[in-house]
């Protein structure tokens, strides 16, 4: 469907994980578990490896095709396309809301006076020239960032707990005071949300050079990140305390701008939002691309570039339309996404691997 | 050859779109000129009334390199002050703007004084003040004034500093080095008020009256005389005003209840970890003789038992320090006088942490972290007690024991003696 890129188990392995850290480190939801959510987490990174293997698991089944591609054979050719329907729905939802997110980080604070259109547009096209150099072009990205990304978001948790006075590791006891239950309902929201939305890479494990070994870098990302957004959990806890981790909207920032080494180390935001940035916008691109080629791919058509530009158009004035305010974000992302969310992460992949089980249908 | 021109009106149009995109994308909205800028050094807020009485610090911008030479002018607080007045903060802070040339830069604001009545009143809208603006962060440091903070920043002069808000950065440097207190971040104060006990300790900034040396040339009225000639003229020792610290305040939720005296806050400093050093003067046993040592290791643990029902508090601090300063004939190197000295020094480190104790105790006010304490070692106690643990804390029981060492005996060991030879 006009994609001819290659990408390598490295160049996936990357992006995925870049992909995963993508918002995860700038929200990462406390819930209930209070000080101990890096406990959620770490379960519902556990969960994300399940994922993981269900996601890879279609795709070894279907090497060469998309689910968009083979959904109408499994399921035969009108629900197949419901199903695909509903699919490149959640994609361009989520694009958008990933959009948002970035935006509302540069409103606030990095260009408060720059109108948010212009934010929009500025990274809605940076994501569209790279869905539409391909997929080889985003990946090569991703080999190139995300391990000084990976080191950057180190870096700067060693640096925050080296500063004198500033960490308390007693914010993180009694740990379960409540028992488990606090814990394991925050589990959910946190699986979902990043690991759930891992799915959108049933599309683009057929441009894998060897897809029947995804399941490694997939799982491998899975895991660094969960470690990764469990360290940063536990550095915004012992620096800011359960109670103001939870109610904050950006902890991690707030984090880091309580470094202080020296007087001389000190005003590191502008790093992670770097990394924001980044990360984010590579998020972008993975929804993105994978919402104009499916789109293309339902239609049958031979080349998914025409569409770019109407998807990324389409993509901005949805996430600028999405919430009036930050209290609907709140509910929207509380209540309602890891619900919301469920067909397309869990009902979509899974009917398919099932149905292809008992059909004995395979690519 | 019709591709290869096709091809370079492709890059043609490409570089133009790209100049075109350099220009337009340069963050016209958020451009900020440095020469059109008021930072913000360091702010006061006082209640007066119903109003929020405001007072801004900026940072007088100076023309660096040549400047005049032999002035003294350069040493001076080189800062430009505002106030406004209005019913919440960012509206006085609106006021303050109508007679500003300038736009005002909150992001390096270094400190903020809170005035006495506005302590007492509550923190909570200075915290959301600084926590809720994106300029302002949460590594301002915070601290209280007997009396109008106003009072403090518009009457200090200063004399190393330039401005009052790096003098208190300076002084949150070096502060725990005297062991007389701590600067707080407004982080470090949202923490505590958000743990188990929701108290904090804010340190006391006041002004203290230094002699500053008198400026050549510049004699005071009183003593020059006539202008012209600087010969013969005497010139008496000024008066400059600087800040010190001196005690603190104890907060109850965000609410300011009492105050500790210097050696009090020097008491709850022990027992959180906050002194770095410390000198301790201490009694000779020779006719009113003193040695001094300092303390330059020091570490608490705070914990909390229980026996039955009983909850005993226990406040467990371990010194080590250095004999600095001797004014009597004892032999230092004889471990009877080491050990006789050690129990001095944990005794009056004890003095001063009963009496933080004794004064917390009285306001109601746990800053030592027991009920934290409690909550982690038991967490169904913690439950059963925690919306009363102001009134509990009162009747714990706590027993403080302090393990001093003297370890070495400076640079030389038995004291000197007139004729030794």
């Amino acid at each position: 469907m006009g994609e001819k890129g290659r990408i390598s188990l490295w160049q996936f392995f990357l992006l995925v994980t870049g992909f995963l850290i993508g918002t995860s480190t700038l929200i990462i939801p406390v819930g209930p578990a209070k000080q101990d959510a890096w406990i959620s987490f770490l379960l519902a990174g556990t969960l994300g490896l399940g994922a993981a293997y269900c996601y890879t698991a279609l795709g070894r089944r279907f090497p060469r095709e998309s689910p968009l591609q083979y959904a109408s054979r499994v399921l035969g050719r009108w629900p197949g396309t419901c199903f695909n329907i509903i699919f490149l729905w959640y994609a361009l939802h989520l694009a958008a809301l990933v959009l948002r997110n970035v935006v509302d980080l540069y409103k606030l604070i990095v260009l408060p006076q720059t109108p948010v259109e212009v934010v929009a547009g500025v990274f809605a096209g940076l994501a569209a020239y790279a869905v539409r150099l391909g997929i080889e072009a985003p990946a090569r990205l991703g080999e190139l960032l995300t391990p000084f990304i990976i080191v950057a978001i180190l870096v700067l948790t060693a640096l925050a707990v080296s500063v004198p006075g500033l960490v308390h590791w007693e914010a993180l006891f009694p740990v379960m005071e409540r028992g488990p239950l606090p814990v394991l309902r925050g589990v959910y929201p946190t699986f979902v949300y990043p690991f759930g939305e891992t799915v959108f890479f049933l599309v683009l494990l057929p441009f894998l050079t060897e897809p029947r070994k995804s399941f490694a870098p997939f799982a491998r990302a899975v895991i660094i990140v969960t470690l990764l957004t469990t360290l940063v959990l536990v550095r915004n806890l012992i620096v800011l305390g359960a109670s103001e981790t939870a109610r904050m909207n950006y902890p991690s920032l707030i984090a880091i701008q309580m470094i202080n080494i020296g007087v001389f180390l000190q005003r590191l935001e502008p790093v992670i939002i770097f990394v924001w940035s980044f990360t984010i916008l590579l998020k972008l691109i993975v929804v993105y691309y994978t919402f104009t080629l499916g789109t293309a791919q339902l239609l049958g058509l031979r080349d998914y570039r025409p569409l770019v530009l109407p998807a990324g158009v389409l993509l901005t004035f949805l996430s600028l339309s999405l919430y009036d305010n930050f209290s609907q974000m709140l509910t929207f992302a509380g209540r309602v996404y890891p619900f919301y969310f469920l067909p397309a992460y869990l009902i979509y992949p899974v009917t398919l691997l099932l149905v292809a089980k008992i059909r004995k249908i395979k690519g | 050859m019709a591709f290869k021109y096709r091809s370079n009106f492709l890059y043609a149009a490409f570089g133009l779109v790209t100049i075109l995109l350099a220009i337009f994308l340069s963050g016209c909205w958020d451009r900020r000129e440095i020469n059109e800028l008021a930072f913000l050094s360091s702010m006061a807020v006082d209640l007066e009334g119903e109003q929020r009485l405001l007072t801004y610090e900026f940072v007088r911008p100076v023309a660096t390199g040549g400047g005049e030479k032999g002035g003294g002018t350069l040493n001076h607080r080189q800062a430009t002050l505002r106030s406004g007045r209005g019913e919440t903060l960012i509206d006085a802070g609106q006021q303050i703007t109508t007679g500003l040339s300038r736009l005002v830069y909150l992001a390096h604001t270094n400190a903020v004084l809170v005035g006495e009545e506005m302590a007492r009143r509550g923190l909570g809208e200075i915290l959301d003040f600084v926590d809720r603006n994106p300029e302002l962060r949460r590594t301002t440091l915070i601290m209280v004034t007997r009396g109008a903070a106003r009072e403090v920043l518009t009457k200090v002069q200063g004399d190393i500093e330039t401005t009052l808000g790096k003098e208190i950065m300076g002084l949150h440097k070096w502060v725990q080095s005297s062991g007389y207190g701590f600067i707080p971040t407004v982080n470090d104060v949202y923490f505590d008020l958000s743990s188990e006990t929701a108290t904090t300790v804010l340190p006391v900034v006041e002004l203290s009256p230094q002699p500053f040396p008198p400026v050549i040339g510049a004699g005071t009225p009183s003593s020059g005389g006539g202008s012209g000639s600087t010969e013969g003229r005497v010139e008496e020792p000024e008066t400059v005003r600087t800040v010190r610290l001196n005690g603190a305040g104890l907060f109850y939720h965000d609410k300011l209840v009492a105050w500790l005296d210097a050696d009090q806050t020097r008491g709850w400093a022990w027992v959180r970890n906050k002194v770095r050093r410390a000198v301790l003067a201490l009694p000779c046993q020779e006719n009113n003789t003193k040695v001094a040592v300092d303390i330059n290791e020091a570490h608490a643990e705070v914990s909390l038992d229980r026996q039955g029902e009983q909850l005993q508090g226990k406040i467990k601090l371990k010194v080590e320090g250095i004999l600095l300063e001797q004014q009597c004939k004892l032999d230092f190197t004889r471990e009877e006088a080491v050990k006789s000295l050690e129990n001095r020094m944990a005794a009056q480190i004890t003095v001063e942490i009963s009496s933080a104790l004794n004064q917390a105790k009285m306001a109601g006010t746990d800053v030592f972290g027991f009920g934290g304490a409690l909550h982690r070692r038991y967490p169904e106690v913690w439950r059963q007690l925690e919306g009363r643990w102001n009134e509990e804390f009162k009747k714990l029981p706590v027993t403080v024991s302090v393990e001093a060492k003297l370890r070495r005996t400076g640079m030389t060991g038995r004291p000197w003696q007139p004729g030794a030879r």
